[in-house]
Parts: C-alpha cells; structure tokens; sequence
C-alpha cells in the first residue's frame, strides 16, 4: 500500500504544496498580467515576438518554438532572475565565468578561443580583397582580444598561434603587431571595445609601421559621460560606470554612404545623440555603417583606406591626423562586388586591414 | 516540450493542475480527469512532435485493438500479440533504425540506397516498449484487458512519462488509472521530488555539460582535461536522466500515480551487476522480464547463456541509439557481467570495498567514453588520451582553469551521487525547524532553477534523443 495514503499529513506538506502551487501559480498570473518591456535594456535588444497562431506555424512547430522564447523573455523580473543566476555563478558556485564572461584585470572580458579554420578563411578573404588594390601598400593588424590581459589563470587568446596563421596566407602583406600597445587599462571595463583615449600606443604603432608621423597633440580630449558598455548587460550584476572620452580634431569632417539613398552625406565624428543611445559606442562615426570618410582639410595628400570593424571607428578620427582622408569600409555592410560603385581606391594609397578575433571567428559576416 | 522549460513550468503546468483538480471524480472514478490528462499529454508532445502526435495515437488505437482481441480470441492470441509487437517495433524500426541499416547496407555492398533522413519522434522508444509490455503482460495473463481506449491511451501517453521515461508497466499503475486518491502528503511528495530533480537538471546536469562541451569544442585536449571531462560527463548524464525521472515520478504523485523508481545511487554500486540493477531500472527490468527471461536467462547451456546474455546486452546498447557505438557500449557491459559472473565475483567479494567502487567507476568512466562518443574513432581518441598524454600533454592552462571554476558543481556532483543528502535531510527530519526549512529549501531551489531557465539557453535532455 501506498504510505502516502494512510499517512495524516503533516504541516510541511500543507506549506510544501503551498509554496509550490502559490510561486507557478503567482509566476503564471503576473506573466499574463504585466505589460512586458518595448526593449531589453541590459541586452539591448527587443524582446521576442509571439508569433501568430495560425494551422502552419503550429504544424510546423514555429509557433511552439517562438513562444518558448517570447515566454523567456517576457518572464516577470527578468532583470532579476538573470542576477540571481550571476550571483550564484559567482558566488556560492565559485566559478571563473558565466557563459565565458569574467571579471579580470581588465573588466569585464569575454574568453573566445579563434577556430584556426575560421581564422583562415577570413585571412583568405582579406587577401582576396586586397588584392584588389595591387598599386597600393598593404597592411594587417589584430585587435588583441581583451582576454590577453585578462589576468594569469584565464587561458588567453593564443596571439602568436593566430598571428602565424595569418601570416601563412598573408605572406605578400605587412603585419603590424599592437599586442605590446596595450594593456588592461586600455579598453573600457564594462565593454569590449578599447578605450580612444588610451591607444595613443596604437596609433604611434601604426604611423610608425606604416611611415607616417601621427601628432595627437592637436586632439582635444571631451567627455562624452558615463556609461554602461555591453559586457555589464550580459553579466547581470552591478558594475561601475565607464566613462567616454573622445578626442576632438578641429577642423576634422566626416561623411558616411547613406544606406537608403546611396548617397553620402555629412555626419558628426562624434555623435553624442547615439551616446545615450542603446549602444553608447555608436558615439565613434555612427557605430555600424558601411563606408565613412573622413576628411582633414589641414593635410595635403595621404589616403588611407581602413578595412575595420566597430574598433575602428575610435581608432580612425586618430588616424586622420596624418592624412588627408581615411575612408573607412565595414564589408559586413557592403558587398566586396558592389564597392567600386560608391569609391574608387587611389594608386599608392595604404590599405589597412584591422580587424578583432570576432570577425576572425566569423568569416561568413565579411561579404566578399 | 521541457519540463525545465518556462513554457511547462510557468504555461502547462499551472493550467494543467487547475483543470485536473477542477474536473469531478463521480463516485471516486477518475475517468474524466484520465481523458483530460490524455488531452493534455497530446498538446504536452505535440508542443514538440506536432507531426508525430498522430502516430503515437494511431500505434495506441493498433495496441489497444489488439488488446480486445487477444483477450477475446484467445485461441489465436499468440499470432495477435506477435501482430502487435511488430507493429510497435515497426514504427520504432523504420524511424530509429532504418537509416542505421540502409548506411551499413551500402557500406557492406557498395550500393547507394538512399537515406530516408526521417526526424526520430520524440520519445518513440519509451512508448512503444510501454505499448510492448502491455501486449505481453496480457498475453500471459499478467493483467487484465483496458477495455477503455481513453484509459489506455492515458497509459502509453501520460506527460510525466512520456518521452524520457521511466518506463511504466501497465501492470504498475492499472490501479491508479482506475482508481486512485489523492491527499496534501502525496501532492508534497510530488512537490518535493519534482524541484529536487528539477535542481538537479538545471543546476548540476545543465552547468556540468557546460563543461563538458567546452571540453569538446577545445583543441587542446591533455590527460587532466580528459579526466575531468569524463568527471562531469559521468555526473552530468546521471544527473540529466535520474533528474527527469525525479521529475516525472514527482508529477506521477501530484497526479495521484505511483512510478517505480528508476535510479537507486548507481555510482555507489560495487560491482557492474550492481550497477545494472541501480541504473535506469525500468529499462533493465523490461530487457529482462520481456527478452532474457524469455530466452531462456541463465537456465539453459552455457552456450546459450552467452548467447542470451550478449543478444540482450546489445539490444540495450542499440536502444540507446542507432549507432555502433551504442551497440558495443551494450556488449561492453555484456562482457563485464560474464566476467563478473565466471572469474570476479570471488574475487571482488574479498577485496575491499573500496576497490570495487574504483572498479566500478572506472569501467563506467570508460563506458562512457564509447557512449558519448560520436563514432567508434573518437572513442579510440578519447580512450588514448585517458591513459597516456598523447600529443597535448599531461596537463594544460585550460585544464586547471576549468578544474578551478568548476569545482564546486564537481563537489556538489560527488556528494549528491552519495547516501549523505538523504541521511542529513533524514536526521533533519526528526527537528521542528525542518517544517519551515523544507518549504523554504524547495521555494528557493525552484527559484534559482527558473533564474537559471530564464538567462540560460543550455537545456537540452541527452534521454531525448532516444
């Protein structure tokens, strides 16, 4: 016989039963009340969409699969359940990382091993575009990964193994080494990306690589203000906020290829409306955008065409310095095919390529 | 759907428990809420199997035909039962099995059949050995005919059960389906062992294959690494599949059934026999009662003994998957019980106990190199890099890193594959306090389970896939 069935119950059964029945059942009727959030602020994105109920999506299991997401992120107190699961990684569980986030001696880091294959193909891709431009000098460099100075006990980007790689494909090109350029205090500690007015280093670097004097002396650094870089949404947890300094060049234009015209037109360097936008380091040349020039009327002659992504747009207002333009080209939003209808590269100019280890990584998003 | 999905947890289930317990049970008969838990086990799998749920509904009409014939043609019972044994194993044959032959067939003649590539519906192998033990049991007079198609399709279809086990005879729960209470001490029980094996999935199976993924994914793989993968590995699938049967044997409460339990401290056994009577007991029991004894089990020659022993260890093996791994990790264990059988057992009887727990785990360990394995050649891989340093080394940076920061859910691992929760929480019992702190333990581990949920994507059961 079953004992439960004889068994008188006890006052935990009544409280176990209560618990359990009060917190599905509460979670349930507040999911269904409270108006979700138009956007997921910490993650900056908007939340998933219900998808439509309708014979075909249910046949297909589209429906099933789009309201597991859209009942995940429209849970109640999201924000804070995703805390409480930081906090227990790193706490009681004592682990190093959350999904590969850590606390280092840089910040907030991400460890994100390169797939040597990857690497390969985005090295091959490099080359097939600068190939492109036989009259013109040809350069590479790495943004090293943020987990380089992350600390002695995470297992690092393995730089040297990466730079061999490249090399091995590159072999016709020149490569510039920025690993010594920097340290932890040079990238922003709640974001990925490299703090502008620290990588004077970088920019010395690459004059120095490449034969040209940069004077920054003439850069103005202004601040922008306090932020929260995308590293502190995903955590989860109180960090501090950053601050966002930007170096200003009088007299330093910019225009970008606007992707619904197709026409360029004249944007600010700095864009302090996308500061307090979602992501604040669209700031630098208007966060993703295809093609950018900037012009620096006070130096004749010099073209630099910068083959980046988002690192690139702190670094090239830096770079201008020392030239008359630096166009700026993200090939994940323009297609290798369709460049020379909106820019045409000029004999002797330097071509750079700089790119982090999340394009290596992810060769596919390079359209070429 | 996951039980340990927002969607079944905060959605399903608080719908389903009101609906359920809101429904009359005129004159104590559960008919009216058995044909809502069928409607709700058919939404439950057609939230993942929307195809498919018709299968499963017409395998259990084809069943449960037979079933009234057999009963009623009692003469020509046994050609019935085989009609249906066959039809249960065709659907798992032709959607399990068929590309697993059709491969080995071309590989074999040089031919170039092509693969069906049909999607396994979710599940198909627990209930079509539901569906097969029913059969049997009433061929032989072990139970009596369901004569009700809404009951019987209960039975194959039940949610707590359905797609990962365990393995419910009709035999074991005709009673509830026909009868059955319900009290606040049942309900409590449910409750408790539904977050325990709740817990035990999202916080320990789910952050332990962390591990054990990155250690897939990296390109360094040392002697340390390999251990330590095979550590969590061993952990991570024990508490996976023992977490889910926690889950469904806890809903089988709250629901008014009684499943038999499926786990019973398998790391602790002291010999592989041990361990195969500690480990997914209703799949063990059911080779046993339904194909060995059958055979003949050990009361035959020597010969034969082998025979059965090894036919029934490989179809274990080819249960779990159609593939040749699974088959040799079936015979694997094949081989280790005959072993045990002939030349172990006098000697594992004088040895320590504690060495035999070292060989146990060690065999398992192996073991599940060959099951986790994605074809026999990473399995040698693994296997060699087990026992010598090979090309990575003793050691490397990622190895500690990983040991370091994932220590504690090892810790955790370790001990809750023991005695010792049950004796604390035992001795716990015997205080007033526990009265508050057994509620408030199960509030905040169901909390910080849906906090796991709602920032992780990582939730996938390895049972699933068979």
């Amino acid at each position: 016989m079953d004992p439960t069935q004889t068994e008188k119950p006890l006052l935990r059964d009544y409280l176990n039963s209560l618990v359990f029945i009060a917190t599905i059942g509460l979670l349930f009727a507040l999911n269904l009340i409270v108006k979700p959030p138009a956007i997921l602020v910490s993650e900056r994105r908007p939340p998933a969409v219900l998808p439509p109920i309708t014979v075909r999506s249910i046949r297909s299991g589209s429906f099933m699969k789009g309201f597991e997401a859209y009942a995940a992120d429209h849970f109640v107190f999201r924000e804070a359940f995703r805390s409480v699961r930081a906090a227990t990684v790193f706490g009681p569980f004592l682990q190093s990382d959350k999904n590969g986030l850590y606390f280092g001696d840089a910040g907030i880091g991400e460890f994100k091993p390169v797939d040597p294959l990857a690497a390969r193909q985005t090295a091959e891709k490099i080359k097939k575009v600068a190939d492109t431009a036989p009259d013109c000098r040809v350069f590479y460099s790495l943004v090293p990964d943020k987990s380089i100075y992350a600390g002695k006990y995470l297992p690092g980007l393995d730089l040297e193994a990466v730079e061999a790689l490249l090399a091995d494909v590159l072999a016709d090109f020149t490569y510039i080494s920025l690993s010594d350029c920097l340290d932890a205090g040079s990238y922003y500690p709640s974001d990925l990306h490299w703090d502008q007015a620290r990588i004077a280093g970088v920019v010395d670097r690459l004059g120095e690589a490449m034969g040209v004097t940069h004077d920054l002396r003439a850069f103005r650094p202004m601040l922008a203000g306090a932020f929260h870089g995308v590293y502190a949404g995903q955590i989860a947890l109180p960090v501090a906020w950053d601050q966002m300094i930007y170096e200003e060049l009088p007299g330093l234009q910019a225009r970008r290829l606007n992707d619904s015209t197709l026409l360029y037109e004249a944007c600010p360097v700095y864009d302090l409306e996308r500061f307090a936008g979602p992501d604040p380091y669209d700031l630098f040349l208007q966060g993703p955008q295809a093609i950018v020039e900037l012009l620096n009327p006070s130096v004749s002659g010099g073209e630099l065409y910068l083959f980046r992504d988002s690192y690139g747009s702190s670094l090239a207002p830096l770079l201008a310095g020392a030239y008359s333009k630096v166009t700026l080209i993200d090939l994940r939003y323009i297609d290798l095919r369709v460049l020379d209808q909106f820019l045409t590269i000029r004999p002797g100019s330097d071509l750079l390529f700089l790119y982090s280890s999340q394009i290596l990584n992810n060769p596919s998003v390079l359209r070429v | 759907m996951l039980f340990s999905s927002i969607g079944f947890l905060y959605y399903f289930l608080p719908i389903t428990l009101i609906l359920y317990f809101i429904l009359p049970a005129p004159g104590g008969s559960p008919r009216f809420r058995n044909l809502f838990l069928l409607l709700a086990s058919l939404v439950f799998y057609a939230w993942g199997e929307p195809g498919y749920v018709f299968l499963m509904i017409a395998q259990c009409g084809s069943a449960w035909l037979l079933g009234l014939c057999i009963d009623r043609y009692r003469e020509r019972a046994k050609a019935l039962m085989m009609v249906s044994v066959f039809l249960s194993l065709s659907g798992l044959l032709f959607f399990k099995y068929a590309d697993f032959f059709i491969q080995n067939l071309n590989r074999l003649t040089g031919g170039g059949i092509a693969l069906l590539r049909v999607a396994l519906p979710i599940g198909i192998s627990f209930y079509s050995f539901q569906i097969i033990s029913y059969t049997l049991d009433l061929y032989h007079n072990r139970i009596a005919v369901q004569r009700n198609f809404f009951d019987f399709s209960a039975y194959v279809a039940l949610f707590p059960q359905l797609i990962a086990g365990p393995i419910v005879r009709y035999a074991d729960i005709a009673r509830d389906l026909s009868r059955r209470s319900h009290s606040i001490a049942k309900f409590s029980l449910g409750v408790r062992r539904f977050i325990l094996g709740l817990a035990k999935k999202i916080l320990l199976a789910n952050v332990l294959a962390e591990l054990v993924d990155i250690y897939k994914q990296s390109a360094a793989k040392s002697l340390l690494f390999t251990w330590i993968y095979l550590l969590a590995y061993s952990l991570h699938i024990y508490f996976d599949f023992s977490g889910y049967s926690d889950m469904a044997i806890g809903l089988g409460h709250m629901l008014g059934f009684s499943f038999l339990e499926n786990f019973n401290y398998p790391y602790l056994a002291d010999s592989i026999t041990d361990f195969w009577r500690r480990w997914h007991m209703s799949l063990s029991s059911w080779f046993r009662d339904y194909v060995y004894i059958p055979l003949g089990g050990n009361r035959v020659s020597e010969g034969r003994f082998v025979f059965n022993l090894m036919l029934v260890w490989s179809l274990t093996g080819f249960w779990h998957g159609a593939d040749w791994n699974f088959m040799l990790w079936g015979l694997y264990f094949g081989v280790l019980l005959l072993i045990e059988k002939h030349f172990l057992r006098q000697i594992m009887e004088k040895a320590p106990r504690f060495l035999r727990h070292v060989y146990v785990l060690l065999l398992l360990c192996l073991s599940w190199t060959i099951f986790d394995g994605g074809s026999l050649e990473e399995t040698r891989q693994t296997i060699g890099r087990m026992f010598g340093p090979g090309s990575d080394g003793f050691t490397d940076p990622a190895a500690f890193y990983y040991l370091r920061s994932y220590l504690v859910p090892l810790l955790i691992g370790f001990i809750g594959c023991t005695t010792l929760p049950k004796q604390l929480t035992s001795k716990l019992m015997e205080t007033k306090v526990f009265t508050f702190l057994e509620p408030l333990s199960l509030f905040l581990l169901l909390l910080l389970s849906t906090a796991f949920i709602v920032d992780g994507s990582f939730n996938p059961f390895i049972y699933f896939r068979f």
